[in-house]
């Protein structure tokens, strides 16, 4: 499974936008993702791989999750940890 | 145009359940959060709440009726009375017919909900208690007030979330006002510290698994409360005449939708709120000394409420005094509003502000005199009481000096 194709695709699809035009660059406000969009996401990717990411809109862990790569590199690293 | 009073107060709140210890409670910033106990944690990644573990419903209701009830209706009922008792007033008689009970709530029987689920797909049970419907219906806290004090008049629930509490409290300012009813009871009531509850809170990734903080910096989130309040509301020249304590004035009330995003709050919409609530209330900027705020404890809701102030009172913001109730009570949703309107009202009849607890670091983005963590006696000629709700709905209530 593409950890990369996977993430580009939740986040398009909540942006509405083709999953090609993202890169592990864009910034994830600057697309346009909401606040909700943004917790609709995590759920989707915590559901699709099994994971449990840590994410309290109201800390600095937001930080963590400013661009798509962002979310690629830490989920990657989750789904690493449990498949360990 | 009748004048409308508070005559009388009545809480179920996770620092108690009588007046004084509410208000103690507050204005010692002593947090009814504590670890989840009356539920299993097993399967919680938030494991504080502020229950109201002091309320027990067997002491006080007929146990024939108990079952007929979710808990949240208890609260209600429990409220209801001790602001009955509070205010001297007789609901006997033609008041009987003419009392308006006005009873917000967010979600309604929430645990009677969870209770049925739980059997039905937790247990694989065939049948659920015969009296869900009634039990989990959002009006119940208002019947079951109406039924337990035989009243009669115009009586219905309010959900509006977050500002269910201060929305009921409006009305019934207005119902008063308008000369519809000379008497009424409104407040707010909720329960749903559930596993299902929690666990939906959870996934909206807004709590805080540490402490409610508002207006500090390291804020880390809400944390979920419950509880009921109802105050009484009566005609000035009625409670004077029956020679009535006056905890307050009801001078305005302000409401509006942002008619925006889901959950996020907007500036405008918070600003546009006080202002109507200034203006109904037929109040300047700089006759407002004291602010009750919303102030959950999410980093959005605390800098935007300071916005919103900035925006509306302008240098005057810099001269009065703001402070949450949450991190003491938590955030009782559909009660929120109806606790902190009797906190309001205890403010304005003692002059002491109730500080914001759980403070540790200033925020520039929320630069206001947040009375952090001590309380203090000041003048205090009127006060507004802010909720911001869930769905863009907002509620302010202008409170005076009687």
């Amino acid at each position: 499974m593409d950890v990369g194709k996977e993430i580009k695709a939740a986040i398009a699809k909540h942006l509405n936008v083709p999953a090609e035009s993202l890169t592990d660059d864009t910034d994830l406000a600057d697309a346009g993702l909401a606040s909700l969009d943004f917790v609709e996401i995590i759920f989707d990717l915590e559901e699709k791989f099994g994971i449990e990411l840590p994410y309290n809109a109201n800390t600095a862990s937001t930080a963590d999750f400013k661009t798509v790569g962002d979310v690629i590199r830490l989920v990657s690293s989750l789904v690493e940890t449990r498949a360990a | 145009m009748k004048r409308v009073v508070v005559t009388g107060l009545g809480v179920v709140s996770p620092v108690g359940c009588s007046r004084e210890t509410f208000w103690s409670g507050l204005v010692e910033g002593r947090t009814g959060v504590k670890p989840i106990a009356h539920i299993p944690t097993g399967r919680l990644d938030i494991k504080i709440a502020a229950y109201a573990s002091d309320f027990d419903a067997e002491s006080f209701i007929d146990p024939r009726r108990l079952s007929q009830m979710d808990r949240f209706a208890q609260m209600a009922i429990f409220s209801a009375r001790s602001a009955v008792a509070d205010s001297g007033v007789d609901l006997r008689g033609e008041l009987a017919q003419t009392t308006a009970i006005i009873v917000g709530t967010g979600m309604g029987g929430a645990t009677t909900l969870d209770n049925s689920y739980q059997r039905l797909y937790g247990e694989n049970a065939s049948r659920v208690h015969p009296l869900t419907v009634p039990r989990l219906m959002v009006n119940a806290g208002a019947s079951h007030v109406a039924m337990d004090l035989e009243v009669t008049g115009p009586t219905f629930a309010v959900a509006s979330a977050c500002s269910s509490g201060t929305h009921a409290v409006g009305l019934a300012f207005q119902m008063v006002r308008g000369g519809t009813v000379p008497l009424a009871l409104a407040g707010g009531a909720e329960a749903c510290l559930t596993v299902g509850g929690l666990k939906a809170w959870e996934a909206l990734r807004v709590l805080s698994p540490e402490a409610c903080r508002p207006f500090s910096k390291n804020r880390s989130g809400l944390v979920l409360g419950e509880g009921a309040a109802m105050l009484v509301l009566e005609e000035r020249e009625r409670a004077v005449a029956r020679g009535a304590a006056i905890y307050a004035e009801i001078l305005g009330f302000g409401m509006g939708a942002d008619a925006g995003d889901l959950t996020s709050p907007s500036v405008e919409g918070m600003a546009r709120t006080m202002r109507q609530a200034l203006a109904d209330a037929g109040c300047n900027v700089d006759d407002i000394d004291y602010i009750n705020a919303h102030g959950t404890g999410t980093l959005i809701n605390d800098a935007s409420e300071t916005r919103a102030i900035r925006d509306v009172f302008g240098a005057h913001a810099d001269r009065l005094a703001i402070s949450s109730n949450k991190a003491v009570l938590g955030h009782g949703l559909g009660a929120a509003g109806a606790l902190e309107a009797v906190a309001t009202a205890l403010t304005l009849q003692r002059q002491i502000l109730p500080p914001t607890a759980g403070y540790q670091i200033p925020d520039p983005q929320c630069d206001l005199d947040v009375v952090p963590n001590v309380a203090r006696s000041q003048t205090v000629r009127v006060a507004l009481s802010n909720s911001f709700a869930f769905g863009g709905l907002n509620a302010v209530l202008a409170f005076g000096r009687n």
